[in-house]
């Protein structure tokens, strides 16, 4: 059956420079996990609560795609925090092989099913009549796929550089799905991609999947109005420069209510050769978006449909303008978690000028995209700093206990003050930050995420 | 006159009728007029609190109003500087400062760092319309002392107002404030621009010991106004992970209910999306989205009895029916009457200087219900309390009271990381429930009420629960209304009936004060430089 050549692991990045096909080798596991559709619990779109039925449960049982370094599925391969619910992108350039395999750790029998792709029966990871070998991977076993990314898996002539398809299992799909196990595939045209298939003419690209997950037999506790797997401001991640040539990958799955309208706030993209604002999505559609991100700022991106904006489909995205000038100072590393009595964060001074004075903010991360100020958020220096010299700076600390449910400290100088009188201050919130994560594997953010101020205080 | 008789011959008359219509299956009370009664003269108690003025800030002239105007003084522990020299205690103090935030900004822009060397007094408010200030757990406690980190530095020092208003202009609005260095924390009003108060509190019964129940900001507060707990939370519901979900404490309303005593909520419905809807539907919408009984789960009991028998949602009406309850004599036996905020005549400052809010049109609409229910068949055996749900951030020279911790929770389960009071546990104190807020003005309205009279007891407002049960035979719903002193044999002369003839003449609300958020302070401040 195995009728494809398979590579080595080395030869694909050897080979992938020239745009000869290549074989693209991914290990996906179907895992059980507890998700949480607003980790923050609250709505962060504007510091208000998410409103009842949804807020009485927010963490669910979910089954989802997860993917390996290799085949003996011990190292998870870090994804991008705005994948969120969905599996890993798999990625390809038309010619090329793509080779997955699956290891079901789920409870009950699965497979994957991609869309776009060209396979053979047995390939097909769906469960129907007549089967085919790959239709159901009991769990504890493993099956590799075989797909190949042919003339008509890539774009036509007028579309975009490279397109989105589904993968999704197709055991029970209507349950599947809902459960999790959902992902996406990019192909990119023949020659135009990178060596790790991305598209040459596009510095970034995102996937974005509207869907409503149903969580209680269509009881409106349990319907989550969700873009990749999370609401009302809670999806992570969507940075991008000023400048950046942007990509939208915009799926739609679900039922009969799962009609969608996907609106950016801030900007227009050209799709299906149209310069439009809002994506119209159906269950099972794959749309691709393209955005010119020279608005700087933090937008809303949401479903359009009322009742799905009222249920919290909508997230933010932020452009963020490039540093045009030298920080004053580093941040070196703090220590913020491990001293009961004080905190402590070393500071270096990146000028060439000595420093007289200092103002640093601080900034706490309670959940991804929940950004506050504590109560007691500044730090100073009023001693002298050497350029190039370092300093640490001290607090007295509350109890160890709770600071450990801060996930990260953002810092960045509010002002600094020079031996020759001249002063630096910032020119906007949060310019020169950098944010100490408490997990060492946590992503760095480009950009910060707006702080939760509530819009109306009482 | 005689037009005034006519109504009162007809309001009796419509009340005999709904005497002989309603009230079936509901306990019996006594209605006995006349002198020689007793709490149960009282039939009906209406609470309105409105929103976030300290006693200082809007009472603190009280004894300057009283001399100018030949009103024989008494003891008012309003500002010090109003104080007569020499006489009835307390006598004449210096003004109150707070430390003002030091110009050179030495820890950055962003933060206000209070020196003592740039004091800002007590000063008479320029504008109607203040700016936001900020009220929260957080900045109380600095309010409460400037350097508040528990345990080291917690004694009461109330310097840190001017501290907290600057801050929160500097930080926190999402509309511009222009009061960067927080004076209007230390504003205060008079009898100018709060003619009609000032009258009332004379006339009647008030209070210069009266505390919100807790130190943060309006929603708990109103939970401790219907239920005396807010059962942990420090924070509005779902502010953060853990005050996800809705109070399970009894609140007041279903004593009430269960023991047959008849209520309601008025909630403004003008310029609301409840206000074109009628019946359960209304009173639904009028629930959930403005009614502060919508932070407790009894809210799911009263939705869920819509079409039921009781339908509790009969109890949630329109404001516009207050006025025809007062006048057909078909109050409830407790009334709460919610605030106006969305008509932006609750008193609050400011959210957003496009928007300024009046604290004359607010005390007019107040004045409103008061004259209303003054000229009214209701009259006879009703009380209007009026205060304030919290202090709002403007100064008090009073500090918050120690107080009985409610119920199991004694310190708060939602404060977040680096939160003022995080990880200090204490079961009792400033950073436990066992502490009132600031003090806040209050009025008791009522033919019952003493006339010129002032109570130096200690409460806080939990205290109107406990009037309540008392007169209806209910129980205390948590330790904190069970400590409350009696307001009924303080604030109250039933067998007399001071007030059995309401004050003929109350002056009109001035309505034409300054507006301007942008100058809340004269020009030149005591103490600034400015």
């Amino acid at each position: 059956m195995k009728i494809f050549p398979i590579f080595a692991l080395g030869l694909v990045c050897l080979s992938a420079r020239a745009s000869l096909a290549v074989t693209r080798h991914y290990y996906i596991a179907a895992e059980d996990v507890n998700w949480n559709f607003a980790p923050s619990g609250i709505n962060l779109l504007n510091a208000t609560p998410i409103r009842q039925p949804w807020s009485l449960k927010l963490q669910w049982p979910k089954t989802r795609f997860v993917e390996y370094t290799d085949n003996t599925f011990t190292v998870r391969k870090r994804q991008p925090d705005w994948l969120g619910i969905l599996g890993p992108i798999i990625r390809g350039e038309v010619g090329d092989e793509i080779v997955v395999e699956f290891l079901n750790r789920g409870h009950v029998g699965h497979d994957m099913h991609p869309h776009g792709l060209r396979y053979d029966k047995d390939n097909e990871g769906s469960l129907y009549l007549p089967f085919g070998k790959g239709d159901r991977v009991a769990p504890g076993h493993r099956f590799v796929y075989h797909w190949f990314a042919n003339a008509g898996s890539g774009p036509q002539p007028g579309q975009p550089s490279s397109i989105v398809w589904w993968y999704h299992a197709h055991v029970d799909p209507a349950i599947e799905i809902n459960a999790g196990l959902i992902g996406p595939i990019i192909i990119t045209a023949k020659g135009k991609a990178r060596s790790d298939g991305s598209p040459k003419d596009v510095d970034r690209e995102f996937v974005a999947s509207f869907m409503i997950f149903d969580q209680m037999a269509g009881k409106p506790a349990g319907l989550f109005y969700a873009i990749n797997g999370f609401i009302f401001g809670n999806l992570p991640g969507l940075y991008m420069k000023q400048g950046e040539r942007v990509r939208w990958h915009l799926l739609g799955m679900g039922n009969e209510i799962d009609v969608h309208t996907a609106h950016w706030h801030g900007e227009t993209v050209v799709e299906s050769m149209r310069s439009t604002d809002v994506v119209e999505l159906l269950p099972g559609s794959m749309r691709t978006a393209d955005m010119i991100a020279d608005n700087p700022g933090t937008w809303m991106f949401h479903c359009h449909v009322e009742d799905h904006m009222e249920g919290g489909m909508m997230a933010a995205y932020t452009i963020y303008p490039p540093q045009t000038r030298s920080c004053p100072v580093e941040f070196v590393n703090g220590d913020l978690w491990n001293n009961e009595e004080k905190l402590a964060l070393t500071i270096k001074n990146a000028s060439h000028k000595p420093i007289r004075q200092l103002a640093i903010t601080s900034e706490i991360f309670l959940a991804p995209q929940d950004l506050r100020r504590p109560s007691d958020f500044g730090w100073s220096s009023k001693a002298a700093i050497a350029p190039g010299e370092e300093k640490t700076l001290e607090k007295p600390a509350t109890q160890s206990e709770s600071m450990k449910k801060i996930i990260g400290w953002a810092f960045f100088p509010a002002m600094v003050k020079y031996e020759d009188g001249t002063e630096w201050l910032p020119q906007r919130e949060g310019e020169c930050f950098k944010v100490i994560w408490r997990d060492s594997d946590h992503p760095e953010v480009p950009a910060l995420p707006p702080r939760q101020i509530e819009i109306n205080a009482d | 006159m005689q037009d005034q008789h006519r109504w009162l011959s007809t309001g009796i008359l419509l009340l005999g009728l709904f005497d002989l219509l309603g009230c079936v299956g509901m306990k019996p009370t006594t209605t006995t007029t006349g002198p020689g009664g007793d709490i149960n003269s009282l039939n009906h108690i209406i609470i309105l609190a409105q929103e976030n003025r300290s006693l200082d800030h809007y009472f603190g002239y009280m004894r300057a109003y009283w001399a100018a105007n030949g009103i024989p003084d008494q003891s008012f522990d309003g500002l010090p500087q109003f104080n007569p020299t020499s006489g009835i205690a307390p006598l004449q103090g210096p003004a109150p400062t707070n430390p003002g935030c030091d110009p050179t900004n030495p820890d950055g822009p962003d933060i206000c760092t209070p020196n003592a060397n740039y004091p800002v007094s007590s000063f008479h408010m320029q504008s109607v319309c203040t700016e936001e200030l900020s009220p929260f757990w957080n900045e109380s406690h600095e309010d409460w002392n400037a350097d508040f980190f528990y345990p080291s530095t917690v004694s009461p020092l109330l310097n840190g107002f001017v501290k907290s208003a600057a801050n929160d202009a500097r930080q926190y609005t999402a509309a511009p404030v222009n009061d960067i260095n927080g004076y209007r924390a230390m504003g205060y009003f008079q009898d100018s621009e709060l003619n009609y108060y000032y009258h009332m509190a004379t006339q009647f019964a008030t209070s210069d010991r009266w505390f919100s129940p807790v130190m943060t900001r309006t929603q708990l507060n109103r939970m401790y106004l219907v239920a005396a707990t807010s059962q942990g939370y420090a924070y509005p519901i779902g502010s953060n992970s853990a005050d996800q979900t809705q109070l399970t404490a009894t609140t007041i309303f279903e004593e009430l209910q269960n023991a047959g005593i008849t209520w309601k909520i008025y909630v403004n419905a003008d310029n609301t999306n409840c206000a074109t809807m009628t019946g359960d539907e209304q009173s639904a919408c009028l629930l959930q989205g403005y009614s502060y009984l919508n932070q407790f789960s009894y809210e799911q009991t009263i939705l869920n009895s819509a079409g039921q028998s009781p339908d509790l949602l009969q109890n949630i009406v329109p404001m516009t029916q207050f006025s025809s309850d007062v006048q057909n004599g078909t109050l409830p036996q407790v009334a709460l009457i919610e605030p106006p905020s969305i008509e932006g005549l609750d008193e609050h400052p400011s959210d957003n200087d496009q928007y300024p809010e009046n604290v004359q049109t607010g005390a007019s609409y107040v004045a409103g219900l008061i004259n209303g229910l003054m000229n009214s068949p209701s009259w006879k055996d009703s009380a209007l309390i009026l205060t304030y749900d919290e202090a709002g951030g403007f100064y008090d020279h009073v500090p918050p009271q120690t107080a009985v911790v409610p119920d199991q929770y004694s310190y708060p389960i939602d404060l977040q990381p680096t939160d003022q009071c995080d990880g200090a546990n204490q079961s009792s104190g400033i950073c436990s429930f066992g502490m009132t807020g600031f003090r806040v003005p209050m009025i008791v309205i009522s033919p019952f009420a003493k006339k010129n009279f002032v109570s130096h007891t200690v409460y806080d407002y939990t205290a109107i629960l406990t009037l309540i049960e008392k007169r209806f035979g209910v129980s205390a719903l948590t330790n904190r209304d069970k400590s409350q002193a009696d307001m009924s044999a303080d604030f109250f002369d039933f067998t007399n009936i001071p007030w059995a003839t309401p004050p003929s003449n109350p002056p009109a609300q001035n309505t034409s004060g300054n507006c301007s958020t942008a100058s809340p302070v004269p020009n030149a401040v005591p103490g600034t430089g400015r």
